[in-house]
């Protein structure tokens, strides 16, 4: 079992680093529905390898400067009070409606996505009251890419909403705020996964320290799970850098649309194997 | 990090341009990579002395009452143990540096930014344990 998951987490993390989720999406369900692990014990695990896994790859994009900080900062506020609110009203939320809604928002995302011209092309000039203006080197078109992020405010808010979402659903952050940044705000793709990766390891500190604190850690999946992802963020990240913005996209509206996919299921009481 | 405030004009003061947040992008990799670095190289002398123990790894973690005498002992869960709550606490460690490099700098917009971070991200947990989730 400890093989299948090193390599199934090795897997997540390179997937995950290159779009900017934290794997935990791929994970959960190849550890619970595959491999034999609780769900609750693969969630743990999982939670702990999305941290290293981000501080690896992040370690990449921060050399590399591809992470906005500042946006970062402004999102981690607005997606985390989102997130709170979330986690207190869990117990009382209609579980069903939202689920739909949230798959119904992610089908809408793939849509905005998949219209190039709405995602592709960073605005480089204009007002920029937060300072989040920022430039990287792109290998993948031999120069440096600025841009200024657009709408910063809706962003946030957005960013607060989708915060609340997956604080209700326990659905990790990456997933809504890669896309965010990069229909909404027109951050472009590779700096919105670089700057998403860096965010996911902040956010999800608390939950590990929760799971360990439960007792949910278990080193027999947790050591495992953190050496793969570890290992698979180093091998996305460096690829993540050099392949094709649009490629980046097309991979992660394939990911949108298999979790809004299980979401929908789930709402119409179809059961998913290994969703949560 | 070497002390800039001598170089930076008082107008920079108020708010950093993307040469000094570039410096943090640098001094966050190198804390990361030190960081995770050292976590790898416990987990891994965890798992070696765990394996060489009895072939398997673990059910259990230690707790964090028992965690420094098990470490005392050289037990590889505790090693383990360690190194898991050592890597999970690293992003918590890059808001901190983050946090007393732009204080330094006088970049009070990031500084204040990074503390509204950590007070929020240290709420979701107590808003998880009382939520139920």
């Amino acid at each position: 079992m400890e093989i299948g998951i090193l390599v199934f987490a090795a897997f997540a993390g390179a997937l995950g680093a290159m779009v900017g989720l934290g794997g935990g999406v791929f994970m959960v369900p190849i550890f619970s529905a595959f491999l034999g692990v609780p769900i609750k014990t693969a969630i743990a695990a999982s939670g702990l390898a999305v941290i290293v896994g981000s501080m690896g790859s992040a370690t990449v994009y921060l050399q590399h400067r591809m992470v906005n900080l500042r946006l970062a900062l402004v999102l981690l506020i607005a997606t985390t009070l989102g997130a709170i609110g979330g986690a207190l009203l869990v117990a009382t939320a209609p579980a069903t409606i939202l689920r739909a809604a949230f798959a119904l928002a992610l089908y809408a995302m793939i849509v905005l996505m998949s219209l190039r011209r709405a995602s592709a092309q960073p605005v480089t000039t204009g007002p920029d009251r937060l300072g989040l203006r920022s430039s990287f080197y792109d290998p993948a078109v031999g120069g440096t890419v600025q841009y200024v992020p657009q709408l910063v405010g809706i962003g946030a808010l957005s960013s607060t909403v989708a915060g609340f979402m997956s604080g209700l659903l326990g659905i990790g952050g990456g997933v809504v705020q890669v896309p965010l940044m990069n229909v909404l705000m027109r951050v472009p793709v590779k700096a919105a996964a670089a700057t998403s990766t860096y965010m996911i390891g902040v956010t999800v500190v608390g939950s590990a320290l929760l799971y360990y604190a439960n007792d949910l850690l278990v080193p027999r999946v947790a050591v495992p799970a953190v050496l793969g992802v570890f290992l698979g963020a180093q091998v996305g990240s460096h690829l993540g850098r050099h392949v094709h913005g649009s490629w980046l996209r097309r991979i992660l509206m394939l990911i949108l649309f298999y979790l809004a996919t299980t979401l929908l299921l789930q709402a119409l009481g179809i059961p998913v194997p290994g969703a949560r | 990090m070497p002390r800039t405030e001598s170089t930076v004009t008082p107008a920079e003061q108020i708010d950093c341009g993307e040469a000094h947040l570039g410096q943090l992008s640098q001094l966050l990799a190198r804390l990361y990579r030190l960081w995770l670095g050292l976590a790898l190289a416990l987990l891994t002398l965890g798992l070696v002395l765990d394996l060489f123990e009895d072939s398997k790894l673990e059910q259990a973690t230690v707790p964090l009452t028992d965690l420094p005498t098990a470490l005392m002992d050289g037990q590889p869960v505790a090693l383990e143990t360690a190194a898991l709550l050592f890597a999970a606490l690293g992003p918590v460690v890059g808001l901190l540096v983050m946090f007393s490099a732009c204080a330094r700098h006088g970049d009070r917009r990031t500084t204040a930014l990074v503390g509204v971070v950590l007070l929020v991200v240290a709420a979701l947990p107590i808003a998880r344990l009382v939520g139920g989730r």
